[in-house]
């Protein structure tokens, strides 16, 4: 198996890697299905106390997602740079 | 090129590459959809906003003698959207509640024989003194709406949450 293509170990860790990446941003996602959830909920029992407190929490998720996704292309990148 | 096998030719990703992009599409297509998310949320707050706007109307529902005890006024509030409905339970006992069964919205009505506000979809009951549930499938009680009684007139100023 080890040796049959130049390459081929990092293409795997890369994947794996991105795997990874997506794993996290999956979990910040459902965080914020969960968030939006109790804001809906909330809304519909005409309160209005926690619709802003679930987006600030959500904007928080969305910029940890869009770090994650900086990293990504950061290791995208790195695999356009090799020769 | 002579070393390569025909099946390669057609065949020229590998599924290690194949994998790599499929995840990375997909991570950039969660991390969309995670924007979405938090744009959705922030309806919620434009939406609580223009309500707590529209709650600081206050405006008059009905004249007390317009009422008899048992009887009801349908009503607009705070919005033209908002069906609601004003109870006399009593001579001096008045509830206003949003007509939207918690349910699934179906317009509720108010049943003088048994005291309850009945939900005709379903089969949901509310109490009509509190609002609360009574039976069926409705998860929360009938949003109240605050009622301010004077001089021989009934306003509406606010909905009060489950
Ligand atoms: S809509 Fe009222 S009980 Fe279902």
């Amino acid at each position: 198996m080890n040796g049959r293509e130049p390459g081929l170990a990092d293409m795997e860790r890369r994947s794996q890697t991105i795997l990874m990446l997506m794993i996290l941003v999956l979990i910040v996602f459902l965080i914020q299905l969960w968030l939006i959830t109790i804001a809906l909920e909330d809304y519909l029992a005409a309160h209005h106390t926690l619709a802003l407190p679930t987006f600030l929490a959500s904007g928080a998720c969305f910029l940890v997602n869009l770090r994650l996704l900086r990293y990504l292309f950061d290791v995208d990148r790195k695999k356009e740079d090799r020769p | 090129m002579s070393g390569t096998p025909k099946w390669r030719e057609d065949f020229p990703i590998r599924w290690e590459a194949d994998n790599y992009v499929t995840r990375r599409e997909f991570t950039k297509f969660l991390v969309l959809v995670s924007g979405a998310t938090f744009v959705g949320n922030g309806y919620f707050v434009l939406q609580g906003r223009r309500e707590v706007e529209a709650e600081r109307i206050r405006i008059e529902v009905a004249r007390v003698e317009e009422v008899p005890v048992g009887g009801v006024k349908l009503f607009r509030y705070p919005s033209a959207n908002d069906p609601a409905i004003l109870i006399r339970l009593a001579e001096n006992e008045w509830v206003a509640y949003m007509q939207r069964c918690t349910h699934l919205s179906c317009p509720v009505h108010y049943s003088a024989k048994s005291g309850r506000i009945e939900c005709p979809c379903h089969n949901g009951a509310f109490e009509a003194r509190t609002g609360r549930v009574l039976e069926g499938p409705p998860p929360r009680p009938l949003p109240r709406i605050v009622l301010y009684i004077a001089e021989g007139r009934i306003y509406a100023q606010g909905v009060q949450g489950s």
